[in-house]
């Protein structure tokens, strides 16, 4: 069992209402998103290319940001999730250079979304945050726990992400990535990200 | 305000169904409550139209809601002065004594003359009662929207031409190819915004080729097919070439098509008009089967001809389409080529692939029937409407999709409201299709038969545009030009609701002189905006997850909730989640109780029955006075049953009705009536406009009405030698649309993040050439003096000969420090003046040239220069 993602590039069209969604799921605070897009242009003029390409937590295989933390706050789930304890997270940040994918994040201090007032919605959502700790998505465990799907996935309107199991071979992520030439990013890392890329 | 305390137990736990309102297309979504506080937004997976999908914004929604800077109380005007950056001076007053003077204005204009109220919202829901109150008032002058000055004006008449319906849409199901006009039409924007964005999805993933013809490399251009740069306000030369091609260089058209559906066989004599029957006055056709002309409706539609040429009692006669075809031989690929700057050969292969995919003689059995199939579609929007001749670019696009025979057939174009379970078009005059949807009421007036031009009334001007479908873009004018136009009146108050018309519309500077001009304006909003700065009034509305607004998705009436071939016929409401802040209302229960002081309640009633289009028994009696909440329950039992009222709605949020039919989607081979492809209507209609301002000395261009639609420069266009060398374009953003948006914190972090949001897109090959690099600081300078300076982006994504600029940005009033100045207010740039209005269709031209400039100076603060 190894929770994957598959994200197509052909079919994003850039939308960020996963980035958004992201973040009321999470309730992550002013400044951090734990999933944002990035557009690529290649090509010249007329003959260009623009490509959306949403990133977030690659859950790797093999983590980097796991073996450099200091007190086991990252920890790899049975399920292939790379996770944090925040009780345990002393805040240090090694994690952070470690990412390759720079998909880790430190709150420094409580803010919130409008200068000098908390939103109820802050005051309920931030009680999952504390300042001083790295924070990550987490394939939106406590939906799994309740039988769903990544909020990111549930939501993506041009149906461009697909959730399910890497490590069954007919799964529709296993599928996908053997059919339609699925890649990771930066593979020569030796990571081995759970995330898969479907080309443009 | 209900807040949830660090540990507290968790007491409540519950979803309500609603509808969001971030955008104009009213998804259905579900809203998380737990303890008294909104914690989630999303999708309901079966529910229409989105299906369980939400944008950015839509999630984001939570945050408007809770914006702290919102409006809470009434507040009235304590300076006197008004202007753009003029502090209203705001005091805070009770809802009785706010009321009371909103009445007495009220009473008082209404003394002088009723037709002084003006009225403008956005409020797609709310309008039905607004303008049941105008009626009940006695004015013509509601506005429906902040927009319309760029969108729709050449869109709906030409939608109306088509099939009947104030829009049409590619049927997105069964396309094959699919050529987009200046739209972001299916990528989260524009109409069904999610719906269509899966459908557009998976048309993709099927292999719908995907054409997108823009002056930017934008959100749809990146996941087209291909992206075929145009040189801006050119589509019309574009798509007539593509037509030349089709018709006069590969013979790819549908004969039999424009046989029965058109009027392409009706005969013309050399003055352009139809030949008639003496007699009967109906237009002759030529029956080639009998080599003899006929009455249009006496010949069977087979037989016509449709080209060649007649002699009929001494007379010349020649069918439409013989004209027709004629006329595109002017638009080679070479020519259209120097205008739009698209190469000759690539116009000759898209004309050849969109004719080959339209898959002529090709038929479908669907549900019983057979219908011709034609999976090849040409859409377009504000891209090529927003200009001087926005009518000829509408209809020239408009026009290659009839060329090919794909009106209301499958895998073509699409009506969006005009047949269903209730109505559809019907055969008028001259056996031309004419629409019989009776929501056009005042709303959408329909081009055809055009509308006789007589003295105007309303402010908008309306009465001299017979073939327009509004005016909305003239009424300012209509403010301020109401000596020149003999207007028998002035305006005397406006109320105003969730339009921000400052930003919105046109040029600030003349929209601020038009509100200037308007003794007393109301506006009900919940934030403050550059809009709400001008009013005396400005009393707090609800948001709408405060509201109950029923009826939200309307397919019936609202062209964006369209309903897809084979989908269901669905509706939705809007409900209260939790309690408004502070003392705001819903502005709609406020309209009511005006309604009630001013004692025109049961007028009000008797023109909602009309308006919202009640039937018995659900119609309100106006002997009667009822409560929100029942006019709410009525209006939901008349549309969706009487098993479906308010109570349904509350506990489902939405109705799934019966599914649309083949017939119902596809309704072509059922219409009798004819598509004029050629607009003989527009001669006469633009005879009696030239004969009303030339009596009355209004200096008005009436060149337009003209049978052809030929490709016509906009007053930008020969600047092109002068140093005003660089067109701004304006690109719609996904997560930003609707000003109201840019209040919202998480939606400015995404735009942020985003890197290309704020700075000014720049050609990098024209950067160079200018000596400007990625980052650097640029002054923008229109003819008109026009000033605004940005960061310039380099990109291989934009036309050479233009600027990008997104959005609606460059907020001068905003609670969102983070807003505001930030990027480049688009409408600032454009003139607004009447010689910038395409007299046809109303739209204003939003083509404009600037020269463009490195800043070497130090930074002079805000972006406005």
């Amino acid at each position: 069992m190894r929770y994957g993602m598959v994200i197509d590039l052909k079919k994003c069209i850039g939308c960020t209402g996963c980035a958004l969604v992201c973040k009321t799921e999470n309730a992550t605070p002013p400044g951090i998103l734990w999933l944002r897009v990035v557009k690529q242009e290649s090509g010249k003029y007329p003959q260009v290319r623009r490509v959306s390409v949403p990133l977030q937590c690659m859950h790797c295989a093999e983590p980097p940001c796991l073996e450099v933390c200091p007190t086991g706050a990252t920890f790899q789930h049975p399920n292939g999730i790379v996770d944090i304890d925040a009780e345990q997270c002393v805040g240090c940040r090694y994690c952070m250079m470690a990412c390759p994918y720079d998909q880790r994040f430190f709150l420094s201090a409580e803010r919130t979304y409008f200068p000098g007032h908390t939103t109820p919605f802050e005051q309920a959502g931030y009680q999952r945050h504390q300042a001083g700790v790295v924070s990550k998505c987490n394939f939106c465990t406590p939906r799994l726990n309740r039988g769903l799907e990544p909020a990111c996935v549930a939501n993506c309107m041009s149906r461009a992400r697909t959730f399910g199991d890497l490590d069954e071979p007919n799964s529709e992520v296993s599928k996908l990535i053997r059919d339609r030439g699925g890649y990771q990013l930066y593979p020569e890392l030796g990571t081995n990200p759970s995330i898969y890329y479907l080309p443009p | 305000m209900i807040t949830v305390q660090p540990g507290e137990a968790v007491w409540e736990d519950t979803w309500i169904p609603t509808a969001c309102d971030m955008c104009y297309n009213a998804c259905t979504v579900r809203v998380r409550r737990t303890n008294g506080v909104v914690v989630k937004i999303e999708g309901i997976p079966d529910a229409p139209p989105n299906y369980g999908k939400v944008c950015a914004k839509g999630n984001a929604g939570l945050m408007n809601l809770y914006n702290p800077h919102r409006i809470k109380t009434p507040l009235v005007r304590a300076n006197p002065e008004k202007g753009i950056g003029i502090d209203p001076r705001w005091k805070p007053i009770s809802w009785g004594e706010a009321l009371d003077l909103m009445t007495a204005k009220l009473r008082a204009a209404h003394a002088k003359d009723p037709r002084s109220l003006v009225a403008a919202t956005f409020d797609r829901y709310g309008h039905f009662v607004l303008r049941s109150f105008l009626t009940a008032f006695g004015s013509p002058n509601l506005t429906t929207v902040s927009a319309g000055f760029f969108c729709g004006n050449g869109v709906h008449p030409v939608a109306y031409t088509l099939t009947g319906s104030n829009d049409v849409h590619p049927d997105l199901k069964l396309c094959n190819y699919l050529l987009m006009f200046g739209t972001s039409y299916g990528f989260v924007a524009q109409m069904n915004a999610m719906g269509l964005t899966q459908e557009m999805a998976e048309a993709r993933r099927r292999g719908m080729k995907l054409v997108v013809v823009d002056p930017v490399c934008t959100y749809a251009a990146s996941q087209a097919t291909e992206w075929v740069p145009i040189r801006p306000g050119t589509d019309a030369a574009l798509a007539l070439s593509l037509m030349d091609v089709l018709v006069n260089e590969l013979g790819l058209y549908d004969r039999e098509f424009l046989r029965r559906y058109t009027n392409g066989t009706y005969l013309l004599g050399s003055d352009g008009h139809y030949l008639r029957d003496p007699k009967s006055q109906k237009p002759l056709i030529w029956d080639a089967r009998q080599n003899r002309a006929g009455t249009f409706d006496a010949i069977d539609r087979t037989d016509a001809a449709l080209e060649g040429s007649f002699q009929l009692e001494g007379i010349e006669a020649k069918p439409a389409f013989q004209l027709f075809k004629e006329h595109l031989s002017a638009y080679t690929p070479e020519r259209a080529s120097a205008i739009t700057t698209i190469p000759a050969e690539t116009i000759r292969r898209v004309a050849r692939e969109f004719g080959e995919a339209a898959g002529l003689g090709a038929t479908l059995q669907l549900e019983g029937h057979t219908f011709p199939y034609r999976p090849a579609a040409a859409c377009w929007y504000r891209g090529i409407s927003a200009h001087k001749h926005g009518m000829m670019n509408g209809m020239s696009v408009g026009q290659l999709n009839v060329i090919v025979g794909n009106i209301d057939m499958p895998g073509g174009m699409l009506n969006a409201t005009a047949a269903g379970p209730f109505w559809g078009p019907r055969e008028g005059a001259d056996g031309l299709l004419v629409s019989g949807n009776p929501f056009t009421y005042r709303h959408m007036r329909t081009p055809i038969p055009p509308r006789p031009v007589r003295r105007p009334e309303t402010l908008e001007l309306v009465e001299l545009f017979p073939v327009s479908v509004y005016a909305r873009a003239m009424l300012w004018l209509g403010i301020l030009h109401a000596e020149q136009f003999r207007l028998p009146y002035r305006a005397e108050v406006l109320i105003q609701c969730r339009t921000n018309m400052m930003a919105a519309s046109g040029n600030p500077e003349i929209m601020a002189a038009a509100l200037k001009r308007i003794p007393f304006m109301v506006s009900f909003a919940d934030h403050h905006d550059e809009t709400t700065e001008f009013a005396d009034l400005l009393l707090p509305d609800t948001h709408a997850l405060e509201r109950l607004m029923p009826i939200t998705y309307n397919p019936y009436y609202h062209y964006n909730n369209a309903t897809l071939p084979g989908e269901a016929w669905s509706f939705n409401f809007q409900q209260p989640v939790v309690e408004p802040m502070g003392e705001a209302r819903n502005w709609i229960e406020v309209i009511h109780e005006v309604g009630g002081r001013l004692g025109i309640l049961n007028d009000l009633y008797t023109a909602f029955n009309e308006i919202a289009h009640l039937e018995d028994p659900y119609r309100l009696d106006p002997a009667r006075k009822y409560t929100w909440e029942e006019i709410c329950d009525r209006w939901a039992r008349s549309y969706c049953g009487d098993e479906h009222g308010l109570a349904y709605f509350r506990k489902n949020g939405y109705y799934k009705g019966e599914k649309r039919t083949a017939a119902q989607s596809y309704p072509r081979i059922f219409n009798t009536g004819r598509i004029p492809l050629y607009l003989e209507h527009f001669i006469g209609a633009g005879e009696d406009v030239k004969r009303f301002t030339e009596s009355e000395g209004i200096p008005w261009d009436t060149s337009g009405y003209v049978p052809l639609v030929d490709w016509r420069p906009c007053p930008a266009h020969p600047e092109r030698a002068s140093e005003f060398d660089l067109f701004v374009v304006n690109q719609k953003l996904p997560f930003l649309t609707f000003s109201f948006t840019s209040e919202n914190p998480w939606l400015t972090e995404l735009a942020e993040r985003n890197g290309k949001v704020f700075p000014v897109g720049i050609n990098a090959e024209t950067a160079r050439k200018k000596g400007i690099a990625d980052g650097d600081e640029i002054d923008l300078e229109t003819a008109g003096g026009r000033k605004a300076r940005a960061v310039a982006r380099l990109s291989q994504g934009i036309h050479p000969e233009c600027l990008a600029v997104p959005g609606i940005l460059g907020r001068w009033v905003t609670a969102n420090e983070r807003m505001k100045h930030k990027g480049i207010h688009f409408n600032s740039l454009l003139e607004y003046t009447l010689d910038r209005l395409d007299t046809l269709s109303a739209a204003v031209d939003q083509c404009v040239k600037v020269k463009v400039s490195p800043v070497h100076t130090e930074k002079e603060g805000g972006s406005h220069a």
